[in-house]
């Protein structure tokens, strides 16, 4: 692998989305060049940093998540009384008299 | 039987992989959820708000960069799953794109409602032109991890819009181009070329090189 297939390629080196054998070209050509060794040390402090930035913001989620939950139950409720044609608006039950 | 010899030995080796195998066998499906939630199945619904919130909420967050945004959009996507399931269409997408596609329609309204308080970017704007978020000296020896966090997400909101979209799904949510193109409405190859430009405006506005020195490799 050369520095250009390297630079195309650094992102998925990382991330692990690359194949195996580019994988370890890519790990082996940044060991034997100082400059696409720095570039794979930029890639791996960005996907670090994106990471911390997911970890950061599914605690947020977690908690918005919670306070969610009630008010979307409710309106499932709602959504399932008024949809129910027993209880539809303007039904009338139907109520057997006997009436000899 | 000669050929059930060596079952015991795979069984070993693979029973990590069998039993997520047979977890995911036994989850319900997000279609069997959708369609249990609409007769008012609330077990379901809430089944598939656990599995999905979370991509709805974090997508919202780091495109609009607002707690209050995030939270608004993932309450109105699901409120538009209870009221209108219907609008799903399962063979054209997997639900959570579906989703993720409901959320950035409304993060792009609510933004552009917001639009005198949320500076984006125009489409073409060049590197250079990016915010500096950086000083020339080693910006994070002294940052705490919620000051980098905070740092990098400043510049994930810097960048253009449509950057930032595949910024977020394909570098964050490790999402592949596939589902986000299907999220985004766009060809596979537009998710590529936008991907490539955006990370590197977002690499070069980090500049993460100044602090790099004193990490080691971690790959081998």
């Amino acid at each position: 692998m050369n520095c250009q297939e390297f630079e195309s390629n650094a992102r998925e080196i990382v991330r692990e989305q690359s194949e195996v054998l580019e994988h370890a070209e890519g790990v082996a050509h940044a060991k034997r060049c100082s400059h696409c060794a720095e570039r794979l040390r930029e890639e791996q402090s960005l996907w670090l940093a994106t990471r911390a930035v997911l970890d950061d913001t599914s605690d947020q989620a977690n908690a918005a998540q919670r306070r969610g939950e009630a008010a979307l139950l409710t309106v499932l409720r709602q959504q399932s009384v008024s949809a129910s044609p027993a209880f539809s608006i303007g039904a009338r039950p139907v109520i057997w008299r006997w009436e000899p | 039987m000669e050929g059930f010899a060596p079952l015991p030995l795979i069984r070993i080796k693979a029973g990590w992989k069998i039993r997520v195998l047979m977890t995911k066998l036994t989850e319900p499906s997000d279609i069997e959820l959708l369609r249990l939630s609409a007769d008012g199945d609330e077990p379901a619904f809430l089944t598939l708000y656990q599995r999905h919130y979370g991509l709805v909420y974090r997508f919202a967050l780091l495109m609009s960069g607002s707690i209050n945004i995030a939270e608004e959009v993932a309450q109105e996507v699901f409120l538009s799953l209870i009221r209108d399931a219907s609008g799903y269409d399962s063979e054209r997408a997997p639900l959570p794109s579906y989703l993720c596609g409901m959320a950035r329609n409304q993060v792009r309204r609510l933004l552009s409602r917001e639009r005198p308080y949320f500076q984006l970017v125009d489409d073409d704007t060049d590197v250079e032109r990016l915010p500096q978020l950086i000083t020339q000296d080693d910006p994070f020896r002294d940052f705490t991890r919620n000051e980098m966090i905070r740092f990098v997400r400043q510049a994930v909101l810097a960048l253009p819009a449509h950057y930032r979209e595949v910024v977020v799904l394909c570098d964050f949510e490790e999402l592949s181009y596939a589902d986000a193109a299907l999220i985004l409405d766009c060809p596979i190859g537009t998710v590529n070329s936008r991907l490539h430009r955006g990370h590197a405006l977002l690499l070069k506005s980090c500049a993460f090189s100044k602090v790099t020195s004193r990490q080691p490799l971690l790959l081998e």
